[in-house]
């Protein structure tokens, strides 16, 4: 039996409109395919080079899982010390911290009000 | 041997048949023991298979950060070691609790009695610091190790303390913020399995959540900086007038956003177990007081927006003492004729009381409702008080008057600086509101939070305004109260040069539950005002209670609400008046950059 042949005994023409596709020649179709050797070969020849391609995916996918699950673990380690660092920023620029340094150790003082009269007329010529 | 080739055959034959039935019973067998480990105890293996090389990795929520207005971080969750140990997998436990005692400053007896335990599992000390964490990594001790876990910091120690609140040991949260919020700032865990292999590689087998999962950070309208100046001045002003405590709370005029709440003394919520009670209360929004004085604009503007006043009418304040049946109501310096203006900026009781009582109870009540009080205010702020406004059903006349100058009234201070934030709205009632916006896990700003249905559960931001009097009104009451602050009024000490100060001193008698009437020797002093008035920002209200060196509000309260708002007018950029001779035309509250 030749390809041909299976390929046209499955497009024979539909007797009716009503009965386009024939599933009745479907099993007949894979049993007169599996009785030839070069269909039977690229069958499974296909089917092969799909189990190794999709085992070759399954092996790919687990590798990029592993790392991803590895960077992971990175960022939250590396997420964790930047907050940290976050948390020492907030602490020493905290307004008290601020102010006493300023006071202590640069000798200024709180702005008054009286400050900013004396050179009011210079401020308002820059709005 | 001879054997016919018949016998050969049979022969041939049975011992094939005999190979084969052998064969196909070994297939039989085979296949049953299949069956039976493959199919009938298929889940017990299935089980026992995944002990071996899966396991879950839990990823413990880690809970929401709190920020101020200008994202400074309040509180935050930071990953600690806390530290267990399996006691019958230590070499020498008598040695171990030698090395850990220093390092973990516990005492060695009481750690060898846990390292002594029976127990298969026993934790030594729970939230380790970095130091310790390291120090005891180096020990290298057998039978001992770190599980980490998240510990609540907050950066600023008592700053903002009672307003925050604080957590428990297992980041849940007890008062405050912490403890209101506690659905959006605490989660869930997350959970993914993962495959271990022969290369000690591990592969997720489910989808990994999104990092640690984190849940929505808190942003609050809290500015940092005005905090610190309202907490520096409560601190100096409760100290120097040696009272037993005070609070500030500072808004936002225009929004209602509260920009500083502060209660002296405070606490750190990093060690809240080392403070009272009395100390973790937020007593800006869960105390009630009688406002005092503080109240009379309250009734004046009632009245003139009843029209059962007018602004040119004079009032006689009865030389300082009016009788109300059998009470006696005194004025703290005896008035004659006052003007409207003059009753407020002299703080006359008595004429406050007449001015209260020209108004029907009902009516009176009314807009006592309407200006916040008897109320929560949900600001968002934990345990808010409601005060106690009583029905005017049950006002006797003594009570009618005494609710026109702020006595037989209980009113928290959030709702007081609310109802006088009234004269710097046009006589909008603002509603005051702590949480500004939440942000999720991805960072993305929300005013709202829905349900799975869609429907919204929680609201965040400014809230809907409420017409309380007319604006003509409200800008009247606020002439007489700029009029408080300048010379001859109660409040001069509150009065900031080169800005014009609207405000009202209010000092009112603690009322003694022993004595079964109001004390002689106990006050509580309060100043409430805004600035500056002719385009208000910010709106302060200070009270302090039992002052020592004097009881007015005008000498306590007043200099305290002037070191804030003075501050916090230069750090917003707030410019005072120039010489009234250099220029003419000026409108105050107009801002420059820096």
């Amino acid at each position: 039996m030749s390809l041909k042949s299976i390929v046209h005994s499955a497009r024979r023409k539909p007797l009716s409109l009503k009965h386009q596709f024939r599933w009745k020649l479907v099993p007949r179709f894979i049993w007169r395919s599996v009785h030839s050797f070069h269909i039977t070969l690229l069958v499974w020849g296909l089917v092969t080079i799909g189990c190794i391609f999709y085992l070759s995916q399954w092996m790919n996918y687990r590798q990029v899982a592993h790392r991803v699950d590895s960077l992971e673990t990175q960022r939250s380690i590396l997420v964790s010390k930047l907050e940290l660092l976050e948390v020492e920023i907030s602490y020493l620029t905290r307004p008290q911290r601020l102010e006493f340094l300023v006071e202590k150790t640069m000798l200024m003082t709180s702005p008054n009000p009286a400050q900013y009269q004396l050179s009011w007329i210079d401020v308002s010529s820059t709005d | 041997m001879n054997q016919s080739p018949r016998f050969q055959l049979y022969s041939f034959k049975t011992r094939l048949l005999t190979v084969l039935f052998a064969f196909v019973l070994c297939f039989v067998a085979i296949l049953g023991r299949v069956f039976y480990l493959q199919i009938m105890k298929a889940d017990y293996y299935t089980a026992k298979a995944k002990l071996q090389h899966e396991f879950t990795v839990t990823l413990e929520p880690r809970r929401g950060r709190i920020l101020d207005k200008n994202e400074r971080i309040l509180a935050v969750s930071i990953q600690l070691k806390s530290l267990y140990a399996k006691p019958t997998q230590i070499d020498s436990v008598s040695q171990a609790a030698r090395l850990l005692s220093p390092i973990l400053d516990i005492p060695y007896h009481k750690l060898l009695i846990e390292l002594k335990s029976k127990r298969n599992f026993v934790w030594i000390k729970r939230k380790l610091t970095p130091e310790q964490t390291k120090r005891v990594q180096k020990l290298g001790l057998n039978g001992i190790g770190f599980i980490e876990e998240f510990r609540r910091y907050y950066p600023n120690g008592n700053f903002a303390g009672q307003l925050l609140g604080y957590t428990g040991i297992d980041s849940q949260g007890l008062e405050g913020i912490e403890n209101k919020y506690e659905s959006l700032l605490a989660g869930k865990p997350a959970a993914y399995i993962v495959e271990k292999e022969g290369m000690f590689r591990t592969v997720p087998l489910s989808n990994i959540p999104k990092k640690i999962p984190d849940q929505y950070s808190l942003h609050l309208t809290i500015d940092s900086t005005i905090q610190h100046f309202a907490e520096k001045a409560l601190r100096e002003g409760v100290i120097k007038s040696r009272a037993d405590r005070g609070t500030v709370v500072a808004l936002n005029s225009k929004t209602g956003a509260i920009l500083a709440m502060a209660t002296y003394p405070g606490f750190d919520p990093n060690r809240y177990q080392l403070y009272s009670r009395a100390l973790q209360l937020n007593r800006a929004a869960t105390s009630g007081y009688e406002p005092g004085s503080t109240f009379k604009m309250i009734t004046i503007a009632a009245a003139l927006n009843e029209g059962m006043i007018s602004p040119d009418q004079e009032f006689f304040c009865e030389n300082g003492k009016y009788k109300i049946g059998k009470n006696l109501i005194h004025d703290s310096t005896p008035h004659g004729i006052m003007t409207l203006k003059q009753v407020l900026k002299k703080s006359s009781n008595i004429c406050a009381a007449k001015i209260g009582m020209s108004m029907p109870p009902a009516q009176f009540h009314e807009y006592i409702l309407r200006f916040g009080f008897g109320q929560r205010p949900n600001s968002g702020v934990a345990a808010e008080a409601s005060g106690i406004v009583i029905s005017p059903k049950k006002w006797q006349t003594i009570d009618h008057a005494n609710i026109s100058f702020g006595q037989a009234i209980l009113v928290s201070p959030l709702q007081m600086v609310s109802a006088a934030n009234v004269f710097a709205n046009e006589g909008n009632w603002v509603p005051p509101y702590i949480v500004d916006h939440v942000r999720d896990k991805n960072g993305k700003k929300l005013q709202e939070i829905k349900d799975t249905d869609g429907k919204v559960i929680r609201r965040f931001g400014a809230g809907v305004r409420s017409i309380v009097i007319e604006a003509s009104v409200a800008e009247l009451v606020k002439e007489y109260l700029i009029s408080v602050t300048q010379k001859g009024g109660t409040a001069e000490r509150a009065a900031i040069k080169g800005y014009h100060v609207a405000g009202k001193t209010g000092t009112s008698q603690i009322y003694d539950q022993q004595l079964g009437r109001y004390s002689k020797t106990r006050y509580i002093a309060s100043f409430v005002g805004f600035a500056p008035a002719s385009e208000p920002l910010v709106t302060v209200l200070v009270v302090v209670e039992q002052p020592r060196t004097s009881y007015y509000g005008g000498s306590v309260a007043a200099p305290i609400f002037k070191e804030i708002v003075q501050r916090t007018l230069l750090f917003e950029d707030v410019l005072p008046f120039p010489e009234q001779d250099k220029v003419e035309s000026f409108k105050q509250g107009k801002t420059v950059t820096r």
